[in-house]
């Protein structure tokens, strides 16, 4: 957002609109495609949290408990099965994940095409 | 529907740094005024000030003998086009120019047929009749300048400010809408 500057709101300002009309009409759509890859990266990190939510929250079951700290349990409760079945599902969204990230990615590169080419 | 503006001892001070330093100027109404002077003199600023993006250090600026530093930069009424132009890049170029329209309350606001009838009327006025529906990024820059001035034009605006507005172009262009530019305010 800082990259961008903020030239655009001083636009919209100059316009007549209102803060918060620059912010949803003119900066949110300006930043949303950013926005939503952090969120996605953000989402992908706490999918895979292991160690802080172990030490911090006690990792009570079905509680406080990720995704890889689930699978360890049920691996140490000789569950392997169940085990096995977590672990893929945790494979399949990261797998999810990586193709929202590329198609991300590819959108995104449209934007930075198009905004240098302004 | 114009103004006139006065600026008196008008003083900008970025930390020690005088950008601006105790202008004085009246302009009437209808008047074409140029502010000329190398990069770093304050041109800018001072349109800044007058547009009431930047906030004075001293002395006023008053539109038709009233204070602006009281007027909202939407009571101000002013068309600002950017050296850059600014337009909004994920808006069409007709949603760029209705945008100061749709943006005002509701008992302010034309109706979306007057809006969209005043848009195609400003596109006429600045010959870019067609192109309503591309993008900034898919039209030139003498275009370009062209939507931002119809975007200033479309609120009315009392008095209209330009900055560096032929900066990016090409002489040709630059002639050219130089030209066009004195006839639209005749």
């Amino acid at each position: 957002m800082q990259s961008l500057g903020n030239n655009d709101e001083e636009a919209a300002l100059t316009l007549g609109a209102s803060g918060w009309q620059t912010f949803v009409k003119i900066t949110l759509p300006n930043v949303k495609w950013s926005l939503l890859y952090g969120v996605l990266l953000c989402n992908a990190r706490a999918m895979g949290e292991f160690g802080a939510v172990a030490v911090v929250s006690g990792k009570i079951r079905g509680l406080t408990t990720t995704m890889p700290l689930h699978i360890e349990i049920l691996y140490n409760e000789y569950m392997s099965a169940a085990a096995f079945a977590v672990a893929s599902l945790l494979a399949l969204l990261a797998l999810v994940t990586l193709a929202m990230k590329t198609w991300l990615e590819w959108r995104f590169a449209d934007e930075i095409a198009a905004r240098s080419g302004h | 529907m114009s103004v006139s503006v006065t600026l008196e001892n008008v003083a900008k001070q970025y930390g020690a740094f005088a950008a601006v330093r105790g202008v004085s100027l009246a302009i009437q109404p209808g008047e074409l005024i140029a502010l000329l002077g190398p990069s770093g003199s304050g041109k800018t600023t001072l349109l800044r000030m007058m547009a009431g993006l930047e906030a004075i250090d001293g002395g006023n600026i008053l539109f038709d003998g009233i204070d602006t530093s009281r007027l909202s930069l939407r009571d101000r009424r002013i068309g600002f086009v950017f050296q850059n132009y600014a337009l909004f890049r994920h808006m069409s170029v007709a949603d760029n120019i209705a945008f100061g329209l749709k943006v005002r309350t509701r008992n302010e606001r034309p109706s979306a047929s007057e809006i969209s009838r005043r848009v195609s009327g400003l596109l006429e006025l600045v010959q870019l009749g067609g192109l309503e529906k591309r993008f900034p990024s898919q039209i030139s820059g003498g275009q370009r300048q062209r939507v931002a001035l119809a975007r200033a034009l479309a609120i009315e605006p009392r008095v209209l400010l330009l900055d560096e507005p032929f900066g990016a172009l090409d002489a040709k262009v630059r002639k050219d809408l130089r030209q066009w530019l004195r006839d639209l305010h005749r």
